[in-house]
């Protein structure tokens, strides 16, 4: 099974959200970083076929997506960034009627609805209306909701949006679990989250792929840009507005620093074994500066 | 399938919004039941042996239902005068009864006799002189006598209450569409195996269940209101000889009246119903959607249907929804159309109209939201 980009664009106007992107997508985990505008978001609508792309295709074992219809779409498990729902239905009621639309036979979604109320522990709550719930809930209940079909190809955009670290910690659990033979693909700002689960890393900036590949191959590009040191409290201000910092802890009236940079930044800076999120606030510094 | 019309029916009935229309709509329907067709204010006067003698509400529809029982048939000149020889009021009774004989026919006297006093009578009660012929000319031989005041009070009553279900439906109908992509469901459903083939259709069949149940439930009430209250004969009497409709130009019985009645209404409703669902899909939400098709049924009746208009442009309005719900006003029409049509040729256009509604509309709606571009 693959799902195969060739040239795959797609332009609002004079903006290009996705551009030219190219790859071959297998069974695994994918995990796509990338800043806020960076195309993430218009890349999993082209995948899940509900955008049209302005050049280029999508093809599911060698079959163009938009030609295969029904077919593609009944391998397809979305959950959408800003994940709609209706308020007044019951969290049980919700999921049979994407059953219904996923053409899950009765019995069927019956039984799965359940199941997966009770692995997103909403089992206890499902005669509850959405409106009800709370953020993480509702992240869940739409996770639940992407799963239904037991999906070949899963696509969850910003999935542990809301969710409380021990709701990230099951949430990778089950994706983990969930994933053998299929192909997921979440982007997600919390880097840590791509970081345990997933297999291959899709780093995107403007619009393109500008890294592509293993967590552990990636991350070895910024081998020696990462360091660490310790400075006075004082100093701390003038060394955030000068550098990309992942990280910081204050110890007594010192303060011990991971800075991000090419070079060296202090005599005092000793090398250190670089991680996915300094990969990350390396492509994206702007973000980074904020921390 | 039907899993799927099952929650979607669900969806659209189960808001706030369309539980207050309805229940709008519910007293409306009522009051217009009990100030049009129920027999309330329905009043039969005779005097007998110099005495006025008055039968009200339900025995008053007895009363005429037993007198025109008597003159059922072709309406002839004979009967004519006969009738106002029986039921006319003498001038010593109406002066007992505090009534100015000068102007005895602005009195209620019984259904019959009501129906004919303006065309064969003097205010003062007297005879004109006017034959049947005089007055109908060549329809006259056509004529025929019944009682149909029960069939002309609903006729004149649904096109007054259609146009508000149509207004009701607009508020139940528009969230069809729209309503998934302001709430951001569309991405959800568009995805599902179902969600460009069946889901849509789904959609549209549970519009269409609302929209045709529904005004086959406010017939079905208004029926049963005309048959506990004056039966269902009539049927096969003239229209001319009717309350509301008795300056009608062309021959036509109340049983054809209601037929072409019933065309337009489903036809109104079935067309506005597709025009809802295109302006759903097309909406960026419900109520945008509400507005707009709103308008679409409102705004006609700013254009005014008589002889200043186009004669093309009638035509076409004539054809939109709110006027194939309230051309049943064509039955007060007591002269020709200013166009070469006649009204039940215009009617019977309706059939096209419904047709193209149903397969260009719908596919229309189909398509968009299956087409629509997620954002």
């Amino acid at each position: 099974m693959e799902l195969q980009l060739e040239h795959l664009t797609k332009q609002y106007g004079s903006l290009i959200a996705v551009d030219n992107l190219n790859t071959t997508l297998t069974c695994g985990i994918y995990g796509l970083l990338g800043a806020n505008g960076s195309g993430k978001t218009t890349l999993m609508r082209l995948i899940c076929d509900i955008q049209s792309p302005t050049a280029g295709s999508i093809c599911y074992d060698g079959l163009d997506i938009q030609t295969a219809g029904e077919r593609y779409r009944n391998q397809l498990g979305y959950l959408p960034q800003d994940f709609g729902y209706y308020p007044d239905f019951s969290a049980y009621k919700f999921l049979m009627y994407m059953s219904a639309i996923k053409g899950l036979s009765k019995t069927f979604a019956r039984e799965r609805s359940l199941q997966l109320l009770d692995e997103v522990d909403l089992l206890q709550v499902k005669d509850k209306k959405i409106k009800t719930f709370s953020g993480g809930m509702k992240q869940r209940l739409g996770i639940a909701q992407a799963m239904l079909n037991d999906p070949r190809i899963l696509i969850l955009d910003e999935p542990t949006a809301g969710l409380d670290p021990k709701e990230r910690v099951r949430f990778r659990n089950l994706i983990s679990s969930f994933s053998h033979n299929k192909i997921v693909l979440l982007s997600t700002h919390i880097v840590s989250d791509v970081e345990y689960i997933a297999g291959h890393i899709l780093m995107m900036k403007k619009g393109q792929f500008i890294h592509e590949g293993k967590p552990d191959k990636i991350i070895h590009r910024i081998d020696g840009k990462v360091w660490e040191c310790q400075v006075p409290n004082e100093e701390v201000p003038t060394l955030r507005e000068r550098y990309t910092i992942s990280n910081l802890r204050s110890e007594n009236d010192m303060t011990i620093l991971r800075i991000i940079h090419d070079s060296q930044p202090l005599e005092s800076a000793v090398p250190a074994a670089p991680n996915l999120e300094d990969l990350y606030l390396y492509y994206f510094s702007e973000e980074g500066k904020t921390i | 399938m039907k899993e799927l019309i099952r929650f979607e029916l669900g969806k659209l009935l189960h808001r706030p919004l369309v539980f207050a229309s309805l229940a709008g709509l519910a007293i409306y329907t009522a009051y217009m039941l009990c100030l049009w067709v129920f027999p309330i204010n329905t009043i039969v006067r005779e005097e007998i042996d110099g005495e006025m003698k008055t039968y009200k509400g339900m025995a008053a529809v007895r009363r005429n239902q037993e007198i025109i029982s008597l003159y059922e048939g072709p309406f002839t000149t004979e009967k004519m005068q006969n009738i106002i020889e029986n039921y006319s009021f003498s001038a010593a009774a109406m002066e007992k009864n505090n009534m100015n004989p000068d102007t005895q026919i602005r009195y209620t006297h019984n259904y019959l006799y009501d129906l004919i006093k303006g065309f064969f009578l003097n205010p003062d009660g007297t005879y004109t002189g006017e034959t049947v012929e005089d007055v109908y000319g060549e329809l006259a031989p056509e004529l025929i006598l019944g009682y149909s005041e029960g069939w002309s009070c609903m006729l004149a009553t649904l096109p007054d209450v259609f146009p508000v279900w149509a207004c009701v439906l607009a508020v139940i109908l528009s969230p069809v569409f729209s309503e998934e992509y302001s709430r951001h469901t569309d991405a959800l459903v568009l995805t599902g195996s179902q969600g460009r083939t069946k889901c849509p259709t789904a959609k549209i069949t549970a519009a269409y269940i609302i929209s045709l149940g529904g005004s086959l439930v406010i017939l079905t009430i208004f029926l049963l209101c005309l048959f506990f209250c004056y039966g269902f004969t009539g049927l096969d009497s003239s229209i001319q000889l009717s309350k509301f409709m008795s300056l009608q130009y062309y021959t036509l019985y109340l049983g054809q009246a209601f037929a072409l009645v019933l065309l337009l209404l489903f036809s109104g409703i079935i067309v506005y119903t597709a025009l809802i669902l295109l302006i759903s899909a097309l909406s960026r939400n419900s109520y945008a959607s509400m507005i707009i098709s709103a308008t679409v049924l409102l705004a006609p009746l700013s254009i005014p249907m008589d002889s200043s208009i186009n004669k093309l442009l009638y035509i076409v309005c004539a054809l939109l929804p709110i006027h194939q719900l309230k051309i049943i006003n064509l039955f007060y029409l007591p002269h020709p159309l200013p166009i070469a049509l006649s009204d039940v040729q215009i009617m019977l256009l309706s059939l096209p109209v419904t047709l193209a509604a149903i397969l260009i509309g719908i596919p229309c709606a189909k398509r968009t939201f299956s087409r629509h571009q997620v954002r």
